[in-house]
């Protein structure tokens, strides 16, 4: 997570030669960040249909289960770790938040991950007694979750869509999930009594944890070859139509008495 | 049932569009033919929220952004607090459901910092919260009901009920923790399990029974719209989706 000048440089790359290439057992359908426009298509056309049927808000699943159609993966009904989104060895962890302008903001996405409970997992009762201990312990879970993804797939990424409120607009880059080393990174108690992680090199702000509700979420970047798209607003459709359609007739809702 | 008719009844500001758990069967059949058209277009699951965007189009009110306390759904000065549990056999008797109703943290709100040290404090400082949050949406909405859908796996087989949403005595409740760390609220007087609430994410949870006069209702599977077609006949093309 974070940037990286050299992987936010798009590189048409293609698989690369090496002396012990045949010991390498997976394959990537596409390079990271580098997503085929087919892919992208895929994915808009399947946004378009949605808001066709007249979904109103886009959910954590459906955009898990978009992914796994325009990849041709398979979405887990129950992650592994973090990954969410898998085919053959490659594992997606999948993300999307909403920002009223996508394409431009110079906000830092924050991604929530999830609940790491330094109570549940390491015994930690009292939150505040040493808020560096607990810090170290909310990445000793995130980490837990890394390695338990990368048991299963050799290549794990956290895929991040970024849609505006009318989600018409998008924002769309991948990043290679990592673990954090615990020492890298100083912990404080802000006025909202939320814990903040920094790094200490270069004292960014990282990671935000809640004792209330023990939600982690990470700050990550947009990098500058993040793939911008946007979609046409497509008709609503006809909700008695549709049911004329497929022969809807009031007796297919049965009520028992 | 009529409205009850009563000397005072002209300061009564508030319309119910039907008494407490007493549904009328055309709002069930608009209820069950909105699912049916969720599953024809490809839903999966039913989230809490499409759950309130159905009741409230089926009953004319408004389903809000943002919920007022724990109101969800409103029409003029009533509101619901919208809940949606899966069972494998919804139609099963009187059976015992767990409502998450949300997160009330005693750190957050109270300065708790141990959740574990003195656990009556604690169970008593989550009442206060959940009340708290039944204070606002009162503030501004009466009646206040939980309406709540028992969904199958498949989504065809329903049962639905409401239950008057109140504040809950701290006091008539004892709270024990369990092996997995999970602190128990537990009626005094019945020794009856009323709540659960777990230190590790702060999620409350309320106990409550399926009374035997729920509305039970099953729906018919729709074929399933094919996405192409659908898409065809909206006129889609490539050019919809422009990578910039």
């Amino acid at each position: 997570m974070g940037g990286n000048p050299i992987t936010d440089i798009k590189i048409d790359m293609k698989r690369l030669k090496l002396r012990d290439s045949g010991k390498l057992k997976m394959q990537e359908i596409y390079p990271i960040n580098q997503f085929p426009d087919e892919i992208i298509r895929k994915i808009g056309k399947q946004i378009v249909y949605l808001k066709c049927v007249g979904r109103k808000d886009m959910y954590g699943d459906d955009w898990g289960d978009i992914f796994a159609t325009a990849v041709g993966g398979i979405h887990l009904k129950s992650p592994v770790g973090i990954a969410d989104v898998i085919h053959d060895k490659m594992a997606w962890s999948m993300k999307t938040i909403k920002n009223s302008n996508p394409h431009t903001t110079k906000s830092k996405p924050r991604l929530i991950i999830g609940r790491n409970s330094t109570d549940y997992s390491l015994g930690i009762p009292d939150p505040h007694k040493d808020i560096q201990a607990t810090g170290d312990a909310v990445l000793q879970i995130w980490n837990k979750r890394v390695d338990i993804a990368y048991q299963d797939f050799t290549s794990v990424r956290t895929v991040i869509l970024i849609r505006n409120f009318e989600e018409l607009t998008f924002t769309l880059f991948e990043e290679d999930t990592r673990r954090f080393v615990p020492s890298e990174y100083e912990w404080e108690e802000n006025e909202g009594h939320n814990f903040e992680g920094y790094e200490i090199e270069t004292q960014q702000h990282r990671f935000t944890w809640q004792p209330s509700g023990s939600q982690f979420s990470i700050y990550t970047h947009i990098p500058k070859n993040a793939f911008k798209f946007r979609i046409k607003k497509p008709p609503l459709l006809d909700i008695n139509k549709t049911l004329e359609q497929i022969d809807y007739s009031d007796d297919w809702v049965e009520i028992i008495k | 049932m009529e409205h009850p008719k009563l000397r005072d009844s002209k300061r009564l500001l508030t319309r119910e569009p039907y008494p407490i758990n007493d549904i009328p069967d055309e709002i069930i059949k608009r209820i069950g033919r909105k699912f049916v058209y969720m599953l024809c277009v490809g839903y999966k699951d039913l989230s809490g929220d499409d759950w309130g965007n159905v009741f409230a189009e089926s009953i004319g009110g408004d389903h809000l952004q943002s919920p007022v306390g724990i109101a969800d759904v409103v029409f003029n000065k009533m509101a619901w607090s919208m809940k949606t549990v899966k069972k494998d056999n919804p139609h099963s008797g009187n059976y015992s459901i767990r409502l998450i109703s949300g997160r009330c943290s005693p750190d957050y709100s109270y300065g708790i910092n141990d959740p574990h040290e003195d656990i009556q404090k604690t169970g008593r400082a989550v009442l206060n919260i959940w009340n708290e949050r039944v204070n606002i949406a009162q503030d501004y909405y009466n009646p206040l009901r939980t309406s709540i859908l028992v969904r199958s796996n498949d989504l065809l087989t329903y049962t639905m009920f409401e239950e008057e949403n109140h504040r809950y005595v701290a006091s008539n409740y004892r709270w024990e923790e369990n092996p997995n760390g999970n602190l128990i609220g537990i009626d005094v007087e019945t020794g009856a399990t009323c709540f659960t609430w777990q230190p590790h994410g702060s999620q409350f949870t309320i106990h409550t029974r399926v009374p035997k006069n729920a509305i039970k209702f099953k729906i018919k599977q729709p074929p399933k719209l094919d996405v192409e077609q659908t898409l065809k006949q909206i006129n889609f093309s490539d050019d919809w989706v422009e990578i910039l």
